[in-house]
């Protein structure tokens, strides 16, 4: 047993004996939007964090951070954050493109790092930063926190322990649709981009395109060069519960198919309605689905003698008087936390390991990226879950990667 | 082009519907702010082409990129020689390199296109090119690996620009073989060259000891001499030993964290030796990390550190008990669960719950008897952490017991032990308990039992409840089986509506608000909508808002249905923003027309407001 589940075993395993009393750690933040914001705040409500460092290289966000942590020094550039010795974590919430550049960046600087999901732009990214975290030896957290929440660690901790019988079919259901939250979906025209916004730093290792708002903030989700769709922006969650309450930490799909329907808005291209089929070894279906009424969303464990539904909004299961069950000592029990962004503060003191380390998210990320080359390129991918590589499809393969803007290289 | 092969992209393109000559013809003509239609119709015939490899499409997209008008187009053209382009695409795309507007396109195409043609293009460019477009070149040639241009790049790795030495020193980590290691070695010492023999240093066939000794000495800062303190730990622990135990006593905290680990898995316990001359912050990486690597072996050492040492050393030993512990330790936990504070205490009651030595139930029901009351206590929770299912009638005797601690721990405990065996038992203490906490605490372990049971047998309940006379133990006995939820106690809860006593009326329509399903909605609904009592129609309303936001295999129009009606039916403006805060969730036309008709509700205009925005704005995806 790893002292992640050792730990992390019991009703009252959200201690973590080994924090050392009036530990504290110095916290960057690096991208202060969205979610950068709204995470940040979580992380100051714990008092062993002092937000020291703030960097974004858009001066709306800065200031608006700024002023939410006035203590904290701020920074436009990412390297100036990562040069300071007394930042000993980072929290990373950059747009997809930037995941890896930044993620490798800190590593190499020995902070440890909580980042976004999915874990990168591509597969290859997300290799990059699995292989710079194990090689620096540090923390990392994927901000796939559902497996904090009682509900889904209950729901998975039944399928592991066969309350179900044998699992054949996983369905997940994703939020569909392209969605406009700021209504900037119109703003197509490439045109100067506002003064408080670094366009080419914004760009970064991403392809060259001229500025228009409809490719910023928040929406860059919806545009391959940046983002990967809304299935790739939901993978790292209920794909990651799926693969959770499978065991399938260390494995993923051997076949993956996947039809999308194409976008016709001028800039976003990736697809606002799609499903994904990923068969796994043991006659294992995996249905990841957005905009389908069929798969709800969710997931939703499928085994020969009943099922287990799990989402934000409930918990079901089949029959009902699994939802009462209990879990023994002498089960396997999956690690409980109070909070995930506290766990990785746990584990940045005691040097233990994360629930979602990055070799993890990248595997709870796989059918994400490869569901997506599935669909564009109309062809079943085969996988080969142990080498992690595709199997005779060299144009699909090319798919995995791509080659980052000058001077960028990850 | 020859006929056949036109042919055959040809059908590739009927595929999606396309003539790829007219396609190429369109994206020629292709620039940032006009409908990119053709440019993703040319990209999708390029992706679905089966083959990667498909020389007529290739010589379209060639000749495309040299009649492209605009940058847009030509970045169009190489994005998609990135896919698909083979030596045919070299010699054009070695033209665009050349030039600074378009040497980054045609990079992204030339290093993903196989073969030495692509390669010596690359190659070739270096010499001429400087900045941004040298430096892409340079990750490029690393990134595929290209031995060829190892000394080429070794001469970079002294640029005074940073950033190309930097790349050049990249380039070689990547490559990484011996003639690159080499030069690294041989260059002056930065951390761009210690994080790329840190990438050789991971192949099979490199020196390790050799990159990693240098790297601990001379390793630009404490990221990298842990990496390399680690990796020497691995690949040569003899040398690494001195290092390591040199490490642990650094003040470093990195350095340190290493050591711990490193020296715990090489040495085992007998690095617990002399441990408590060491700062606190060691000690518990020290008892952490021996844990984890030792297994039972460490289980002495636990136990000496566990009677001394500060509070956080010793609740590491409470914690590393759970793993390395025997039964024998049970009564050490359960006392310091019951007497020690702070991180101590809790680190014993997790112990106590996950210990996982064999015998460990029995020997905690055998320790109860004699036990001291806070211990005992102690015991009591641990049964209920473990789920002691053997210990349940033990527990039933404790929670009708005299003294109130005990009997309210044991019923906690009975929550996650008892049966349907114990069913009736509950039921009476349910009934006999006096004060409302304990009853509570029944009323929980209860619905606990009868929801674990997958025949949720809810009659003894309902018996108690014909039965009973006090109200606050028939609104007990109601909250039991709302907890519960199924047909049978939906009856009887409907029932008790019509009740004579009104605390039972008010109960039993509590309970509904709180039914676990939608099932009552119609119930909740008749309620509200009833006149009389004033309060009722208002706990009715809010109930019947609440279950309409429970999961089901309703449609979401639906659920817009049912939330319409509450705002129909709702008179005050409390009930009216819980509805539209409901509304938003539920991400439909049918809501957005319900929050819309609020819009001119003076109580709630603001609330309709923000409701509409958010509908709006989660409902303005692209329609397909």
């Amino acid at each position: 047993m790893n002292r992640r589940v050792f730990l992390g075993a019991g009703a009252a395993a959200v201690l973590r004996a080994d924090v050392l009393p009036g530990a504290r750690v110095s916290l960057g933040v690096i991208g202060a939007g969205w979610m950068g914001l709204a995470t940040m705040k979580i992380f100051m409500t714990d008092p062993r964090v002092q937000v020291a460092a703030i960097c974004d290289i858009d001066a709306d966000h800065l200031k608006e951070a700024s002023a939410a942590a006035p203590d904290a020094r701020t920074f436009h550039e990412f390297e100036e954050l990562l040069a300071r010795p007394e930042i000993d974590a980072v929290y990373a919430a950059v747009p997809d493109h930037w995941h890896a550049a930044v993620a490798i960046a800190a590593a190499r600087a020995g902070k440890d790092i909580y980042g976004e999901k999915p874990l990168a732009h591509n597969w290859a990214e997300g290799k990059a930063i699995v292989d710079a975290v194990r090689r620096y030896g540090r923390v990392w957290q994927t901000g796939s926190w559902q497996r904090s929440l009682p509900d889904f660690r209950f729901a998975c901790e039944l399928v592991r322990n066969g309350r179900i019988g044998k699992v054949t079919r996983v369905e997940v259901g994703l939020p569909a649709g392209l969605t406009d939250w700021d209504g900037l979906g119109r703003m197509v025209e490439p045109g100067a981009p506002p003064k408080t916004l670094d366009w080419q730093r914004w760009l970064g290792p991403a392809p060259w395109v001229p500025y228009a708002p409809a490719r910023v903030h928040k929406t860059w989700r919806w545009n391959y060069d940046t983002g990967g769709g809304s299935l790739m922006d939901w993978v790292g969650h209920h794909v990651d519960i799926a693969h959770w309450g499978l065991g399938l930490d260390s494995s993923g799909p051997m076949v993956v198919e996947g039809h999308g329907e194409p976008s016709t808005h001028p800039i976003w291209n990736t697809s606002a309605r799609w499903r994904v089929t990923a068969r796994y070894a043991g006659d294992l279906t995996m249905v990841i689905a957005g905009g389908y009424d069929d798969v709800r969303p969710g997931t939703r464990w499928i085994g020969e003698t009943g099922w287990v539904w799990v989402d934000r909004s409930g918990f079901e299961t089949s029959p009902r008087s699994l939802a009462g069950s209990r879990i023994k000592p002498n089960e396997l029990r999956l690690p409980a936390t109070a909070s995930h962004h506290r766990q990785f503060i746990d584990c940045v003191l005691t040097r233990g390991e994360t629930l979602t380390p990055a070799h993890v998210a990248l595997r709870s990320a796989t059918p994400g990226y490869l569901g997506n080359i599935a669909m564009r390129t109309g062809r079943t991918i085969r996988w080969d879950p142990d080498r992690q590589e595709i199997v005779g499809d060299a144009a699909a393969a090319r798919l995995l990667s791509r080659t980052p803007r000058s001077p960028w290289s990850v | 082009m020859r006929p056949a092969a036109l042919a055959l992209v040809a059908a590739c393109a009927a595929l999606i519907g396309a003539d790829p000559a007219a396609l190429v013809r369109e994206v020629a003509d292709y620039d940032y702010g006009k409908d990119p239609a053709a440019v993703r119709e040319l990209e999708s015939l390029v992706l679905r082409s089966a083959s990667g490899t498909d020389p007529a499409l290739e010589r379209l997209l060639v000749a495309g990129l040299a009649s492209a008008r605009t940058l847009a187009a030509k970045d169009a053209f190489c994005r998609d020689l990135a896919l698909l382009g083979g030596v045919g695409a070299v010699p054009p795309l070695a033209v665009l390199l050349a030039a600074p507007e378009t040497a980054e396109i045609a990079r992204y195409a030339l290093e993903r296109i196989p073969g030495e043609r692509s390669a010596a293009a690359l190659r070739q460019a270096l010499g001429r090119t400087s900045g941004a477009v040298k430096i892409g070149i340079v990750n490029s040639l690393g990134r595929r690996r290209d031995g060829a241009s190892v000394d080429a790049l070794k001469a970079l790795l002294v640029s005074p620009e940073a950033l190309l030495a930097a790349a050049a020193a990249e380039a070689l980590g990547r490559i990484g073989n011996r003639a690159a290691s080499e030069a690294l070695l041989g260059a002056p010492a930065s951390f761009a060259n210690a994080d790329a023999l840190l990438r050789i240093a991971e192949q099979p066939d490199a020196d390790r000891s050799a990159i990693y000794r240098r790297l601990v000495s001379d390793g630009r800062g404490d990221a990298v001499r842990a990496a390399a303190l680690e990796g020497l730990a691995r690949s040569d622990p003899a040398r690494a030993l001195p290092l390591l135990r040199a490490a642990l006593e650094s003040g470093a905290a990195r350095l340190e964290g290493v050591a711990a680990r490193e020296l715990a898995r090489l040495e085992g316990v007998a690095l617990a030796k002399g441990m408590t001359d060491l700062p606190e912050r060691a000690q518990v990486r020290i008892l952490a990390a021996l844990t984890d690597a030792g297994g039972v072996k460490v289980r002495p050492v636990l136990l000496e550190v566990a009677s001394g040492g500060t509070e956080a050393v010793r609740a590491v030993a409470m914690s590393g008990l759970a793993k390395a512990g025997t039964t024998a330790d049970i009564p050490l936990l359960a006392t310091r669960a019951a007497t020690a504070a702070g991180e101590e205490r809790a680190a014993a009651r997790a112990a106590l719950a996950d210990l996982r030595a064999d015998g460990t139930d029995a020997a905690i029901l055998q320790l109860l008897p004699g036990a001291e009351p806070k211990v005992k206590l102690e015991l009591i929770r641990a049964m209920g952490g473990r789920g002691i299912t053997s210990g349940s009638e033990v527990l039933l005797s404790a929670a009708a017991g005299a003294d109130r601690t005990v009997r309210v721990e044991s019923i906690r405990a009975l929550r996650e032990t008892a049966g349907t065996a114990q069913m009736p038992a509950l039921v009476a203490l349910l009934v006999k308990a006096t004060a409302e906490g304990e009853r509570r605490e029944c009323e929980r372990t209860l619905a606990a039992v009868i929801r674990r049971s997958p025949e949720t047998p809810v009659a003894g309940v309902i018996e108690a409840y014909r039965a009973a006379n006090a109200p606050a133990v028939q609104v007990s006995l109601l909250n039991v089986l709302s907890a519960v939820g199924n047909s049978t106690a939906l009856e009887v809860v409907r029932q008790a509506l019509q009740d004579p006593a009104a605390d039972v009326q008010r109960g039993a329509l509590n309970a509904l608000a709180n039914w676990p399903t939608p099932d009552p909605l119609d119930d909740l609904l008749a309620l509200a909508r009833s006149t009389g009592d004033a309060t009722r129609p208002v706990l009715a309303l809010r109930g019947y808002i609440k279950l309409a936001q429970i999961p089901s295999s309703r449609t979401p129009a639906a659920t817009a249905v049912l939330l319409g009606t509450a705002m129909t039916v709702a008179t005050r403006g409390e009930e009216k923003k819980s509805t539209l805060a409901a509304l938003q969730r539920v991400v439909c036309p049918e809501s957005l027309d319900v929050a819309r008709q609020s819009l001119s509700d003076p109580l709630v205009a603001a609330e309709a407001k923000v409701a509409v925005e958010t509908l709006e704005r989660a409902l303005a995806f692209v329609k397909q």
